[in-house]
């Protein structure tokens, strides 16, 4: 696989401090309450559970994905949140195996101090494998930061990222480290692209590891 | 035959013509549809501008208002792009209730404005904390088969280059607005971006500015943008997971498209 | 989705079990679940937790228009949202009847009560004052939202600060924090709710119910009262009358209870400035048990009928008759466990037949003392309690606490066995009941 190269190449990888409480929550199947640095986020997921039936598809659950901002109604931003990781859900849950049926996953938004949307894939992410919802891969969102001289900082802080020139969040699968997810902010060129991506990768490991390392204390 | 063809197996009549490396429109896999502008065609509008892009067909116009200013930020105007998606322009689409399609539209269609730096909205101050112009920009899709984002942007920018805001003067002791609509001015339109849509079919073969019925087939749709040789605005919302090859080609594309359109935009608002 | 129905034996087993003063978690009738309080990074955010029940609170703040009636007063939206991650029922963004009742309760307790100082908050009379806007969000509903929601929202307020403003003129300049210092708001007093769940035709009230609890009551009471016993709401719902002794009672307790809170949230607020001004970290990385992944819900909401070793009546007998299940009960029938404390069939009380058998939490005299507590109708207790004024009443119910926990010791060198009982609250109660002997 490209992405052991990937590794050892930035051996020197710093994401902010990574946390989890997994299933924290009673009423849902799944759920789990993620924090990286600062930036906290919950989620939980259900099913498969009864889908409306203006929803219902034949062939693949239906995926119904909310999520809720710490403030307010949601915007348009959350609303854009929202698809794309109802687009990754979908991607990553295999949902023909329960057609008929829906997958609800709910997200509340804690704390937003920089790199919000990774945090609220990798909590996803957490809660479906609580939940036991059968996935094709793991997904791991990661956040990075353009700064002046071509610098990239890799998962800053609110205080790092003030002055950032671009924003790159990347999702990656668990299986070939490819790119599942972008969403980008601000004007940057190829080469740019190529080194947030890069690191980004690499960086991808360490929350696959995490994963790895969570779910190993399930209880038996 | 092949009518009834495509209705059943509408994948595997797709499939069929990619694998001799060609899209039942005729086009190969990296060609885009031929675009045309029109601008000013509405006279009601502030600046308007209608884009076809192959079939897809879009309409803006921007209506000028003016407004007071957000308290956090007394000296900025406002930019507001809205797209509708009506029933005229496909049939999966109803009217009354929000349409989900069309606020990511527009979502996306701000993000690009914003990443793109188009407007200095501290132009659009015409007195601090008192009076700013309110840029709403209208979007109507009249015909809907495929990448609306990318004819609604060259629309907005078009229109936004077209558009010319009359002459108005803030008397602040009096609290007093007088508009000379007699004299008219453009404003300044810092940077063009251009975005181009991709999509992926089958998890393999990338094709750049899909038609509806190739989008409806997608399992990946993308979006890039690009200002000026850089890249202004990437969002894969999932979909099939890409390697750096994949991303690179789609990344590059959309880079070769911006000369075209550029060049098209000049032509048109020369 | 529509919320799954209690069935009619989850609810007589739990009226059954009020009936006894016992309830599914263990609980004395008046104890509440334990609180919990944690602080976000950001100014006035807060998240709390009543046993299992969460909720998380934002307040935020813009600079606005007043009132034309109030022009130098800011205003205070209170703003309840539940969100289908509390329970599956839950529709994101529409407004239940359940939203708007809590949002009305809340409003009467914190808005109404006028808490918060809304005079300070004006920047400049008749143009721009502060609009604050307190954002609960239900994370969990395992019952009683109503204390969990207004806990929150006291947190969230106490520890908010908003930017402070320069005004020159007809120019309004916001400071960010860097600049100058955020300012807190001034609250008067310290609101909270506290909520009872009523039984047997109104006569018999349970502290903090839970989900099962408040389905199967039949009325519910919140009182919004503050620190200095002062009530600020009343809320009486449900399908009986309430008397008015109970009610006396339970706004006494509710006081007290009140006070408790206040303290704790105090504390809170305490050591949160503490690890603050000390530059520790602070958010919400604090309240997550670390890493951790927890058991099955299932689990953590055990039945929990502490030491105690029953005879079953002829109701519970013929409900678990028919049970699959039933081999599995060890405790049965006067014969065989001869020490048994029994329920006396009649009245529904529980009768020991040794005297150093205690029955914890309560022992039988304590239950015959707390009648004057629960019941009306109680010739003894109830006619003082007439005359009583609150205070009184408030030390009488202290001198009892600390007679229980004198007797408490006796109780556990008691020859009873420890019984631990699994209910497994998805499938259908009664038949897959087990009793385990620990």
């Amino acid at each position: 696989m490209g992405s052991d190269t990937g590794d050892d190449a930035y051996s020197d990888i710093h994401l902010r401090a990574l946390n989890c409480e997994v299933n924290p929550l009673t009423r849902s199947d799944g759920s789990a309450m993620l924090t990286q640095g600062e930036t906290a986020v919950i989620a939980s997921v259900y099913g498969p559970v009864e889908v409306k039936t203006q929803n219902l598809q034949i062939e693949n659950a239906t995926l119904d994905v909310c999520y809720r901002p710490k403030t307010g109604l949601p915007t348009i931003t959350d609303r854009s949140r929202e698809n794309v990781i109802k687009r990754i859900c979908e991607t990553a849950i295999l949902t023909a195996l329960h057609p008929r049926t829906s997958i609800v996953v709910v997200i509340q938004e804690l704390e937003n101090r920089s790199g919000l949307e990774a945090c609220a894939v990798n909590a996803v992410c957490l809660a479906l494998l609580n939940g036991g919802i059968a996935m094709k891969f793991t997904v791991a969102g990661v956040h990075s930061i353009l700064k002046e001289n071509d610098e990239i900082v890799l998962d800053p802080d609110s205080k790092e990222s003030i002055n950032a020139l671009a924003h790159f969040t990347f999702v990656f699968d668990s299986l070939q480290r490819n790119v599942v997810a972008v969403n980008t902010q601000g004007k940057f060129n190829m080469a740019q692209y190529n080194d947030a991506l890069t690191i980004c990768r690499a960086a991808s490991g360490k929350i696959f590891e995490f994963y790895r390392e969570i779910i190993s204390k399930r209880p038996v | 035959m092949a009518e009834q063809y495509k209705l059943i197996h509408p994948s595997k009549y797709y499939r069929d013509y990619l694998n001799v490396n060609i899209r039942p429109d005729g086009r190969e896999f990296d060609k885009l549809r031929p675009n045309a502008i029109n601008v000013g065609s509405i006279t009601t509008a502030d600046g308007s501008a209608i884009v076809k892009v192959g079939n897809t067909n879009v309409v803006c116009g921007i209506r000028a208002e003016l407004a007071k200013p957000k308290a956090s930020t007394p000296d900025q105007g406002f930019l507001v792009p809205t797209i509708e998606l009506t029933p005229l322009c496909s049939p999966k689409y109803r009217t009354g209730s929000s349409n989900e399609d069309a606020e990511l539209y527009s979502a996306a269609l701000n993000d690009i404005l914003i990443n793109a730096d188009c407007l200095d909205l501290k132009k659009l101050c015409i007195y601090k904390e008192k009076l700013v112009w309110c840029l709403y920009c209208d979007i109507s899709c009249l015909d809907h088969d495929g990448c609306v984002i990318d004819a609604s942007l060259i629309a907005v920018i078009a229109a936004l280059r077209n558009l010319k805001l009359p002459k108005v003067s803030y008397d602040a002791e009096i609290e007093k607005i007088s508009v000379d609509t007699s004299i008219r001015e453009s404003i300044e339109v810092k940077s063009s971006p251009v975005s181009t849509t991709l999509m992926v079919f089958d998890d393999n073969v990338i094709i750049t500015d899909p038609t509806a019925e190739e989008e409806s087939l997608s399992s990946c749709i993308l979006t890039i943008a690009v200002c000026n040789g850089e890249v202004c605005y990437i969002l894969k919302p999932g979909g099939t997971p890409f390697n750096s090859e994949q991303m690179d080609l789609c990344i590059k594309r959309a880079l070769a498209r911006e000369k075209s359109v550029l060049k098209l935009l000049n032509n048109v608002l020369k | 989705m529509k919320e799954t129905p209690l069935s009619n034996c989850e609810k007589a087993f739990v009226v059954q079990a009020i009936k006894e003063r016992l309830r599914l978690d263990g609980r004395k009738l008046e104890e509440f679940r334990p609180l919990k309080i944690n602080f976000g990074a950001e100014w006035g955010s807060a998240h709390v937790t009543l046993g299992e029940t969460r909720v998380l609170a934002q307040v935020s703040c813009e600079l606005g228009q007043p009132k034309a009636t109030r022009p130098n007063e800011g205003l205070l939206y209170i703003n309840v949202e539940l969100s289908p991650m509390a329970a599956l029922h839950f529709e994101a963004g529409r407004n239940s009847e359940l939203t708007v009742q809590i949002n009305r309760i809340l409003e009467r307790t914190f808005k109404d009560s006028r808490c918060v100082d809304l005079e300070s908050l004006c920047v400049s009379a008749e143009d721009k004052v502060w609009i604050l806007r307190v954002d609960l969000n239900v994370l969990n509903h395992e019952g009683n939202i109503i204390d969990c929601a207004s806990v929150a929202a006291l947190c969230a307020l106490a520890h908010f600060k908003h930017p402070d403003v320069t005004v020159t003129g007809e120019e309004i300049k916001i400071h960010t924090s860097a600049e100058k210092d955020p300012i807190p708001i001034v609250l008067h007093h310290y609101p909270v709710c506290v909520s009872y769940a009523t039984f047997q035709n109104g006569e018999v009230a349970i502290a903090d119910p839970t989900v099962i609890e408040e389905r199967s009551s039949e009325a519910n009471m919140v009182f919004g009262i503050n620190s200095y016993r002062e009530l600020c709401c009343l809320n009486l719902g449900g399908t009986t009358l309430t008397s008015s002794n109970l009610l006396l009672q339970c706004s006494s307790r509710a006081a007290n209870r009140a006070k408790q809170v206040v303290d704790q949230i105090k504390a809170a607020l305490a050591t949160d400035a503490e690890a603050r001004s000390a530059d520790q970290s602070v958010g919400f990385t604090e309240c997550l048990k670390m890493n951790t992944i927890n058991s099955l819900a299932q689990d953590r909401l055990s039945l929990r009928l502490r030491r105690f070793n029953f005879t079953l009546d002829d109701d519970f007998r013929n409900m678990s008759s028919n049970s699959a299940g039933a081999p599995d009960i060890k405790a049965e029938g006067d014969d065989s466990l001869p020490d048994a404390t029994r329920i006396d069939e009649n009245t529904g009380l529980l009768n020991s037949n040794q005297s150093n058998v205690r029955w914890v939490p309560e022992d039988s005299s304590d239950s015959d003392e707390d009648e004057h507590i629960f019941e009306k109708g109680d010739e003894s207790g109830g006619a003082d309690s007439d005359d009583k004024d609150l205070e009184e009443e408030l030390e009488n119910v202290a001198e009892e606490m600390a007679y229980k926990r004198q007797s408490q010791p006796i109780s556990k060198g008691g020859s009873q066995q420890p019984v631990k009982r699994n209910i497994d609250n998805s499938s259908d109660s009664e038949e897959e009941t087990t009793m385990v002997l620990g």
